[in-house]
């Protein structure tokens, strides 16, 4: 980890899915140790169908806080440094395109659902890493996060032509 | 008499049953062909913001003419999708060119939130603030966890609802744009009926533009599947698709 990047806060998001296993892992006091160590001062977690974990300690030095649903997580996003997403298509890109740093962890799961097609494109380009429960302390601790490739910019023209090709379509 | 009046009958039976199935076949094959044209022929990835204008200012004046475009909205993901395409549509398509027209959108029956983004769309500041818009709302085919057998029967009711809102309600788009989950495939199946029809009524007929969910990547959805032979317009945003299916067209990440 280098040390002109440091991470004020962190976002971990589960979306509509059922991940303990994750949201357990974030509360452990290993982990929550590492992002102190790596200057993480705020953590936001959305758990999802998932239980709630109660904090044992108040976290340490960290500011914790959970939330269930919200209607939109862009907010979020926007809000933190990096962000661990379970692998749904809307937090991998949302989280993306704000140029977030973004770890992404499987759900062993859901490991063969087409769901993680998308997140294993994105870590096998190079724009987001992986990670397992087990793993993410790991890989915290040890990932250049400049290594990071930024998301290539959407490009709307193909399709926008295709639809006025359509339209302006005669036989 | 009654033997003569049973002869023709069946004949003028035969004979229509023999117009839409050559009818059929000629669509078919009429979209194959196109398809292959173009998947030959098109290559997005080098198609920038610049080639797009001089592209467009090229296309003959549209004016007076209305733009009548069915879009389905699937839910979730899909919708959200959908939205942006709309908004790129909205922002980069409508200046100068198709600037009128009314967007007709396809929505499950349990699904408020879709309708709430297709209306933020259309408000004063919305990028298709010019166009007028619709709801034609299908009863849903399938709820989460029902049972088959019953699914049965609400499908088929579903799909009556929508033929008869579709067919009777309605009169033929200039396009439609589906991108998604299993709400689509009845719609696009009785467009393509329609299509079929119409052609041998020499009437307006529907484009069929299918846009494959960006989180698909090493293999279609399965509504992609069933709709790969029946689309005019077949977009994905993997380069793996491309590899694997021989009609389709690679547009890049377009969100």
């Amino acid at each position: 980890m280098s040390e002109e990047l440091r991470f004020g806060r962190v976002f971990v998001t589960v979306g509509s899915t059922q991940f303990d296993q994750l949201i357990f892992a974030v509360h452990q006091q290993s982990f929550l140790e590492t992002l102190h160590s790596l200057g993480v001062q705020e953590l936001r977690i959305q758990y999802g169908k998932g239980r709630f974990f109660p904090l044992e300690e108040d976290g340490g030095k960290l500011k914790v806080e959970s939330f269930r649903y919200k209607p939109s997580i862009v907010e979020d996003i926007n809000w933190a440094d990096l962000v661990i997403s379970h692998g749904g298509a809307g937090s991998i890109l949302e989280s993306l395109r704000a140029k977030k740093k973004l770890i992404i962890v499987v759900n062993e799961k859901l490991m063969h659902n087409h769901q993680m097609e998308l997140a294993e494109a994105m870590v096998r380009n190079g724009y987001a890493f992986l990670a397992s429960t087990d793993s993410l302390v790991e890989t915290l601790k040890n990932a250049d996060f400049r290594e990071l490739k930024p998301l290539p910019e959407p490009n709307v023209f193909p399709v926008v032509t295709v639809l006025l090709q359509e339209v302006s379509f005669t036989e | 008499m009654l033997m003569e009046v049973g002869v023709v009958l069946s004949g003028a039976l035969a004979l229509v049953l023999f117009l839409l199935f050559w009818s059929t076949y000629k669509e078919y094959s009429d979209i194959r062909r196109y398809r292959q044209n173009i998947s030959t022929s098109a290559n997005w990835s080098v198609w920038q913001e610049k080639d797009f204008e001089s592209w467009r200012n090229q296309l003959p004046c549209m004016e007076g003419r209305e733009v009548s475009l069915f879009v389905v909205l699937g839910s979730g993901g899909h919708t959200a999708e959908m939205i942006q395409i709309l908004q790129a549509f909205g922002r980069h398509g409508l200046d100068s060119f198709c600037v009128h027209g009314k967007v007709t959108y396809i929505v499950a029956s349990s699904d408020p939130h879709s309708m709430v983004r297709a209306r933020c769309l259309h408000e004063k500041n919305g990028v298709l603030a010019s166009y007028s818009y619709q709801f034609l709302v299908i009863p849903r085919s399938r709820y989460v966890g029902q049972s088959y057998f019953s699914s049965i029967f609400s499908t088929s009711y579903s799909l009556v609802v929508s033929w008869w809102k579709i067919i009777v309600g309605t009169e033929a788009p200039d396009i439609l744009l589906c991108n998604g989950p299993g709400t689509c495939v009845p719609i696009v199946l009785i467009t393509f009926v329609r299509n079929v029809v119409h052609r041998l009524l020499q009437k307006r007929r529907t484009r069929i533009v299918f846009i494959e969910s960006v989180a698909r990547v090493h293999s279609l959805s399965l509504s992609g599947r069933i709709l790969y032979p029946l689309a005019h317009r077949f977009l994905v945003q993997w380069p793996e698709l491309r590899d694997k299916y021989p009609r389709v067209e690679y547009i890049g990440l377009c969100l």
